[in-house]
C-alpha cells in the first residue's frame, strides 16, 4: 500500500497502521510514498500529522494478499479524508456447465484441479486465477486431465478483469466458450444484467439469436447470436422478464426477477436434452469493480 | 503468534526505511500543474527473476551492494516467473540469489550487470554443465505490428534437446520459431493474433516435448515461453505482457468543477468530479500530451503539458492547485476532539465545530 497527499493545505503525513509507521519520513503535498508490503489483514489506517494528530483514520481497512492499496488523502485540511483504491493483481475466472449431455465435470488450470464434480447448468464462483497465458482443461470427473481433456484451451487472462468459461453443445462435440465479464458497477440505483448465449438448439432457428424483452415492455437485447454476451443496465427494481429466440418464440419467462442497485443479474440461455432453457444467478460483491470501493469515513 | 507479529512488523519497518529516502527526493522535484506520481520505489529500469533450476530449492534474490542489499524477492519456488521490479540501475546492478533464509555469503548466484536505465530485463537461474548458472535476457517494451503478438521461447531445460522449435501444429508450414539454442537469448517473432495449437519439439520436429492446445494470442501483447526441467520436472511456463503504459487520473482540485481529461488533443475521460480516480487507461509509451479542460470547454486549465510514460509501468496523474497553497494553510493540532462518523450518503456539510476549526487563524 502507499499513501498519496493530495490535500493542499496539509502538512506532511505520516501513514500508520495499528500504530506502526508504515515510513520514515511523512508525505508532503503534492506526492506520494512509495509502495510498503503489509502483511494480509485489518489494520486501522491512520494518517498522521507533524504534531502527531490523527488527519483520519480508516478502521477496520482488510488488505488482501495480492492486492494494491492506494490512499489518497484529499480535500482541504478542514474535511480531510481518505479514499482508498484497489488494484487487482488476479484475473477472476468462473466456470459455467452448460452441456446437457455430459457427464458431471472437473475443471484443471493448468496442473490443478480447481473444480470437482462439477454439474449441468451449474454456475461457479469466481475464482482467482493468475493472470497469463492459462491451460483450462474440463474432463469427466476424475478423468486424468493428461488422458482425456474434453475441452483443452489456453486463453489469455489479464489482472483486474473477470472472465466466464462456458461449456456448452453436446458431449461429442463439446466446446469452451471464453467471456470477458462486463464487471463495472452499475451507476446509482441501477442494476446490472448480463445474457449468455450457450444454446444450439436456438442456433438452429433462423434467426438464430436470442432477445430479452421486460413482459409487455421494452427489448433490453435484441438478437444476441450464440457464444456471445451482452450487459447492460436497468433501473434498480423487480421485473417480469422474457428471454425469446429472436423469431419470437418465448424460451422462459421470468417472473418477479429482482435487481438490486450494484448487483448483477445473469441469464444464460442453455439447452436442455430437450429444449432450450434459462438459468440464472444473481451476485453481489463479487461483480464489484476493482476501482471503484470507497471505504465508510470516520473523522477521529 | 507474538513474536511472529513483531518479526513483521520490525521487517516492515526496515523496508520502511529503505524507502523513506527516494520518498525525499519525489517531494523535492515539485513541477507545477500536473503532477506525475509515479512510486519511487519503482525505478525506471525493471528485472524479473525466473527459477528454472530444478534441483535447486526455493531462493530469495537481491540486488545491491552491501550494505545496501535489498531483497527484493522471497522464497521463489522453481516454475516461477515473477513479474517486473523496479531497480535502481546505477547502485543496484549486482545480482544475487540466495536459498531462501540464507545469507547472502551463501549466495549461489553473484554477478554485477550493467543494466541500462529504463529498460526491461529477464534474469534467471538456469541450470549449464549440471549447476546452477545465471541466463540473461534484454526484454522488448516495443509493441508488436498492428493485429500481432510477439513470442519468445526461452530454452533452460538442461536435458531436452537443443535447439528446441516452436511449431503450429495445425498449419501446413508449422515453424513459428527455429532453433531455441539452451541457454541464450532467444529471438522474438511476431505472429497475427488468434488462436494456435502450438508444440515445443527438437531441431527436426520428430519429438514434441509439450503442447499447448487452442492458445489464444492477443494482438499487441508479448508472450514469452520457458521451456525448462528435467525428466519429470519438465514443463512450459510462461508470461503475458502488454507495452503499453497504464495511467490514471485523480482530480483533486479541491472546490473545482468536473473537468475533461485530454490525451494528445483526444478526450480520454469526461465530467470527472472531484474526488475521483479514474480505471488506468492503456496509453501508448513515450511523451504525451496531457491536459484538463472544464467538463465540456474546448480550452484547456491546465496544460497542455509533456508527460513521459514508459511500456509496462503504472501512473497516476493528480491533477491539482498550481499555486501551493491555495487556501491558508492550517494544522491539525494535537487533541483534536473526536467527531461523529460520517456515513456514506450524509450530508457533506460540515459539522459546527469543523467551522470553527476553518475560521480559526492560520497558524504558520
Amino acid at each position: 500500500m502507499r499513501l498519496f497527499h493530495l490535500s493542499p493545505d496539509t502538512s506532511p503525513l505520516l501513514p500508520r497502521a495499528n500504530n506502526t509507521a508504515l515510513l520514515l519520513t511523512p508525505v508532503s503535498y503534492p506526492s506520494a510514498s512509495p509502495y510498503v508490503e503489509v502483511p494480509a489483514g485489518t489494520y486501522t489506517f491512520r494518517a498522521v500529522t507533524n504534531t502527531g494528530a490523527v488527519a483520519f483514520s480508516l478502521p477496520f481497512l482488510e488488505l488482501e494478499e495480492g492486492r494494491i492499496y492506494d490512499v489518497f488523502a484529499v480535500d482541504q485540511v478542514a474535511r480531510i479524508r481518505g479514499e482508498v483504491r484497489i488494484t487487482d493483481t488476479a484475473a477472476r475466472v468462473r466456470f459455467v456447465h452448460a452441456s446437457p449431455t455430459a457427464s458431471d465435470v472437473d475443471v484443471y488450470v493448468d496442473d490443478d484441479r480447481v473444480l470437482a464434480g462439477v454439474q449441468f447448468q451449474a454456475i461457479g464462483d469466481y475464482l482467482t486465477v493468475q493472470p497469463g497465458l492459462r491451460r483450462i482443461r474440463v474432463v469427466p470427473a476424475g478423468a486424468n486431465p493428461d488422458a482425456v481433456a474434453a475441452i483443452d484451451t489456453t486463453p489469455t487472462f489479464e489482472a483486474g478483469t473477470f472472465y466466464t468459461v462456458a461449456a456448452r453443445n453436446q458431449a461429442s462435440t463439446i466446446v469452451a466458450s471464453v467471456f470477458t465479464d462486463s464487471a463495472g458497477v452499475a451507476a446509482d440505483g441501477r442494476a446490472r444484467v448480463r445474457v449468455y448465449h450457450l444454446s444450439n438448439t436456438v442456433q438452429t432457428l433462423t434467426p438464430a439469436g436470442v432477445d430479452v424483452l421486460i413482459a409487455g415492455g421494452a427489448t433490453l437485447v435484441d438478437n444476441l447470436t450464440l457464444g456471445n454476451s451482452s450487459s447492460l443496465e436497468v433501473d434498480a427494481g423487480t421485473y417480469d422478464l422474457v428471454v425469446a429466440t429472436a423469431n419470437g418464440t418465448p424460451v422462459a419467462p421470468l417472473n418477479d426477477v429482482v435487481a438490486d442497485a450494484r448487483a448483477s443479474y445473469d441469464l444464460f440461455a442453455i439447452d436442455t436434452e430437450a429444449e432450450p432453457t434459462v438459468i440464472t444467478q444473481r451476485s453481489f460483491g463479487q461483480n464489484i469493480p476493482i476501482y471503484d470501493v470507497i471505504l465508510p469515513l470516520l473523522y477521529r | 503468534m507474538k513474536s511472529k507479529l513483531l518479526t513483521l512488523l520490525a521487517a516492515l519497518a526496515v523496508l520502511a526505511g529503505a524507502l523513506a529516502g527516494s520518498a525525499a527526493r519525489a517531494a523535492d522535484e515539485e513541477p507545477q500543474g500536473i503532477k506525475v506520481l509515479r512510486p519511487a520505489a519503482i525505478g525506471d529500469t525493471r528485472i524479473r527473476f525466473v527459477h528454472a533450476s530444478p534441483d535447486t530449492g526455493a531462493v530469495d534474490v537481491y540486488v545491491g551492494n552491501d550494505p545496501n542489499a535489498r531483497r527484493i524477492l522471497a522464497n521463489v519456488p522453481f516454475g516461477t516467473v515473477s513479474d517486473y521490479l523496479g531497480i535502481d540501475p546505477a547502485t543496484e546492478g549486482r545480482l544475487r540469489v540466495v536459498p531462501t533464509g540464507q545469507p547472502l555469503s551463501a549466495a549461489i548466484i553473484n554477478e554485477d550487470r550493467t543494466f541500462a536505465d529504463g529498460e526491461d530485463y529477464t534474469v534467471a537461474a538456469c541450470v549449464s554443465g549440471g549447476s546452477v548458472a545465471f541466463c540473461e535476457a534484454a526484454d522488448q517494451t516495443s509493441a508488436p505490428p498492428a493485429g500481432q503478438a510477439r513470442l519468445r521461447l526461452f530454452h533452460f531445460a538442461p536435458d531436452a534437446p537443443a535447439p528446441l522449435d516452436l511449431r503450429n501444429t495445425a498449419a501446413p508450414d508449422p515453424l513459428i520459431i527455429d532453433d531455441a539454442e539452451r541457454n541464450v537469448e532467444p529471438t522474438p517473432q511476431n505472429i497475427a493474433a488468434g488462436s494456435y495449437n502450438l508444440a515445443v519439439t527438437n531441431a527436426d520436429g520428430s519429438e514434441t516435448l509439450a503442447t499447448l492446445s487452442d492458445v489464444q494470442l492477443q494482438a499487441g501483447k508479448l508472450y514469452d515461453l520457458f521451456a525448462i526441467g528435467s525428466g519429470a520436472t519438465f514443463r512450459l511456463i510462461s508470461s503475458v505482457t502488454e507495452p503499453q503504459a497504464q495511467v490514471r487520473f485523480a482530480h483533486a482540485v479541491v472546490g473545482a468543477p468536473e473537468v475533461d481529461v485530454y490525451v494528445d488533443g483526444t478526450a480520454v475521460l469526461e465530467d470527472v468530479p472531484f474526488f475521483a480516480v479514474s480505471d488506468y487507461l492503456a496509453i501508448a509509451p513515450g511523451s504525451r500530451q496531457v491536459s484538463i479542460n472544464l467538463a465540456g470547454s474546448s480550452t484547456p486549465i491546465i496544460g497542455p503539458e509533456p508527460v513521459t510514460v514508459a511500456a509496462g509501468r503504472s501512473y497516476t496523474i493528480a491533477a491539482r492547485h498550481r499555486q501551493q497553497p491555495v487556501q491558508p494553510r492550517y494544522h491539525l493540532d494535537a487533541g483534536r476532539p473526536h467527531r461523529a462518523a460520517r456515513r456514506p450518503g450524509q450530508s457533506a456539510a460540515l459539522p459546527p465545530l469543523a467551522r470553527h476549526f476553518a475560521a480559526a487563524p492560520a497558524r504558520q
